[in-house]
């Protein structure tokens, strides 16, 4: 009993011990990245600054522009704690899905951890054979009538670079296109930079090592 | 015009019970106090079991690249540059100019291309690997063990590269093409330019220059106030007259009057007069001519271009340590 | 006939030099809205995005780590009833309601944030204003934002503001507490949107800012 107390109080004391939580309930949280276990949270130097390119101001608009708050009525927009909340409760027990809809090299560099790269160009420019197979991947059936059944699809949380990066929208269209019910969709508009600019951990595929 | 949500939110969607403010927090301590005691009892059956697959995790995670890094003051992962590309040759990348061209700028340039047939399966294959390999549903997360509590945070993980290297040819060859819409390196002082600190101050008359402050300096003037700014004053005098007492905004008024001092000193600057090198505005921002580095840092657009100082502008000295 | 093609020939004119000068930017702040002008205390200025495609935000603005609590993330919304913008609505919005009076930009950070630097045209009611204020207080300033009070005692929004409330950004606790304050007294939710980025993304856009608190050396 007093070794659970023990325990209990120290799991408490952990808690509390840290200093920028993610939400006031969510210190961190555990997911898996390609079969890793991955600690997400968030970096917890009070003076920490972010210096690389997710600093930058001005990209060219257009094409860069920066994106409104919706994709469209029904997507609902989302932001990080609701990503929080997707991943601790739909990503592990596998109703949810988080897409980065980048190119694979910037997927590869860096990215939000647990997450499946679609690129977009898979739904933008893809056939409609390629997006059924990427579909069946995400838990869509046929039925008897042949009709595509998303019942027990996942649902997505689409992300790319930030507000003005446009590759999450040309997926999200690509897969709205395709017949993926928009109920099952979610945008985290703020995006990579939205993530890294507090301080998130983040998964490197493939190192830059000099 | 808002628009009713007429379907059933979900526990993660519903944004009205999402209220984690921390006003809240406080009075719900001692509740979630009490919750926590009691799932402490109930993982009493289950510390055994997990005590025991915690160990052999850890035993395997000791193979892997989870070396915790000591928390520095900016654990920066590695800055996305040109990724290696150990199979073909590369592009060549070249720095960007002052001469600002829309192909050194096409950061993310969604460019337009048609995959064939074999591309497309190529990449369905992998996200097959990425989906059953992830093992998305198989593993299920279970509550973290003390020791891996006490793991301290990191911040970049390193995956395996296993998958990576199990690409075949034709991938690595559509990685290689997307190369060149990464992002352009940090920036660092041109070997060319020497001397950066020494450069005189131009003096510019009629010219173009790019703004890098987009700061508007607005004076009060009794002059040509419309009806926007009367608003502004009228308010403005009724927030003077408020009396400050002791109320549920104190507590977290002073912990963000404290934060405004960072602001004061990330504000400061200096403004540009004739003669000026970046040695005497650090001389007499800093007190030290040699802490022109730091003027550097704040004003990042002169490093690459260290001839773009002139008379008039004005540039952040701050005084916090970046 | 004459006056009339001289009038065409200068209309044309301007719209190309206009249409050119608009193609010239390279950096714009919406497809249809490379800069646009407001008013910021009687002067007009220019809000633009800094031009420079390199440049880089470096100030306190691009700190990752405040404590949370008390500055935790904000979820997307504040509440199901009042919309949570962004930079393009924000255009729009101060190129439409601003300007013609029928909005208005509240800064909603105390009174130091605000001189130091802040959005052009915004205002500051310091959240203190309605979250703890008197009563007296709270009403004078609804009573400025276009708040009528009946005979019956009874308030009436109807020809209220509409109001786009911002702080530091998502972290900043201070426009909710405002937007609850003035909620509390029943300011009008369909005439409330929360610009949630608030100035950390304003700044992150390169977008133009006022200052009107110089600190200078």
């Amino acid at each position: 009993m007093a070794s659970v107390m023990l325990i209990g109080s120290s799991l408490q004391a952990q808690n509390d011990d840290v200093l920028v939580k993610i939400t006031p309930d969510i210190p961190w949280l555990y997911v898996t990245h390609l079969g890793q276990k991955v600690k997400i949270g968030r970096i917890q130097d009070t003076t920490n600054r972010l210096t690389d390119d997710y600093t930058k101001t001005s990209r060219a608009c257009p094409p860069f522009c920066i994106h409104p708050t919706k994709v469209n009525d029904k997507i609902k927009t989302i932001a990080e704690v609701e990503m929080a909340h997707f991943l601790k409760n739909r990503v592990n027990s596998g109703k949810g899905v988080v897409i980065d809809a980048r190119l694979k090299s910037w997927y590869e560099l860096e990215t939000i951890p647990s997450a499946v790269n679609i690129p977009y160009t898979v739904m933008d420019s893809g056939t409609k054979n390629t997006a059924e197979k990427v579909f069946r991947l995400l838990g869509m059936k046929t039925g008897k009538d042949g009709k595509w059944d998303f019942s027990k699809a996942k649902e997505l949380a689409v992300f790319d670079n930030g507000v003005w990066c446009d590759q999450s929208r040309r997926l999200i269209d690509g897969l709205l296109k395709y017949g993926y019910p928009a109920q099952k969709i979610v945008y985290y508009r703020d995006g990579f930079q939205g993530w890294k600019l507090l301080g998130l951990t983040t998964v490197v595929q493939k190192e830059n090592v000099k | 015009m808002l628009k009713k949500r007429e379907r059933i939110e979900d526990d993660f969607m519903s944004y009205g019970s999402e209220q984690e403010q921390p006003k809240k927090a406080a009075s719900s301590g001692v509740l979630s106090k009490l919750i926590q005691f009691l799932l402490v009892v109930v993982l009493l059956g289950v510390v055994g079991f997990m005590g025991l697959f915690g160990y052999r995790y850890l035993q395997q995670n000791k193979t892997g690249d989870n070396t915790p890094l000591p928390v520095a003051k900016n654990p920066q992962s590695t800055v996305p540059a040109t990724p290696v590309a150990a199979v073909a040759p590369q592009k060549s990348t070249t720095m960007p100019t002052g001469a600002q061209t829309i192909a050194a700028q096409n950061t993310n340039a969604p460019k337009q291309r048609m995959y064939t047939q074999e591309e497309m399966q190529e990449i369905v294959k992998m996200l097959m690997a990425q989906m059953q390999n992830g093992n998305m549903h198989k593993a299920p997360v279970t509550t973290p063990t003390q020791t891996e509590v006490q793991q301290s945070q990191e911040q970049t993980v390193k995956v395996s590269a296993q998958k990576a290297e199990k690409q075949d040819a034709l991938v690595a060859a559509l990685n290689l093409a997307e190369v060149d819409e990464i992002d352009d390196i940090e920036p660092e002082v041109s070997d060319n330019v020497k001397n950066v600190d020494s450069v005189k101050a131009k003096k510019i008359k009629n010219g173009k220059k790019v703004d890098h402050y987009n700061k508007v300096v607005v004076k009060k003037s009794a002059n040509s106030y419309d009806d926007l700014a009367n608003l502004s004053m009228q308010i403005g005098d009724i927030v003077s007259d408020m009396k400050t007492k002791k109320d549920k905004s104190s507590d977290y008024t002073s912990s963000i009057k404290k934060e405004v001092s960072t602001r004061v000193a990330e504000m400061r600057v200096v403004v540009v007069k004739s003669g000026d090198t970046l040695s005497k505005i650090a001389k007499r921002a800093y007190g030290k001519a040699l802490e022109y580095p730091r003027i550097l840092k704040a004003n990042p657009d002169l490093i690459k271009n260290p001839n773009n100082i002139y008379v008039g502008q004005r540039l952040r000295v701050p005084m916090n340590d970046i």
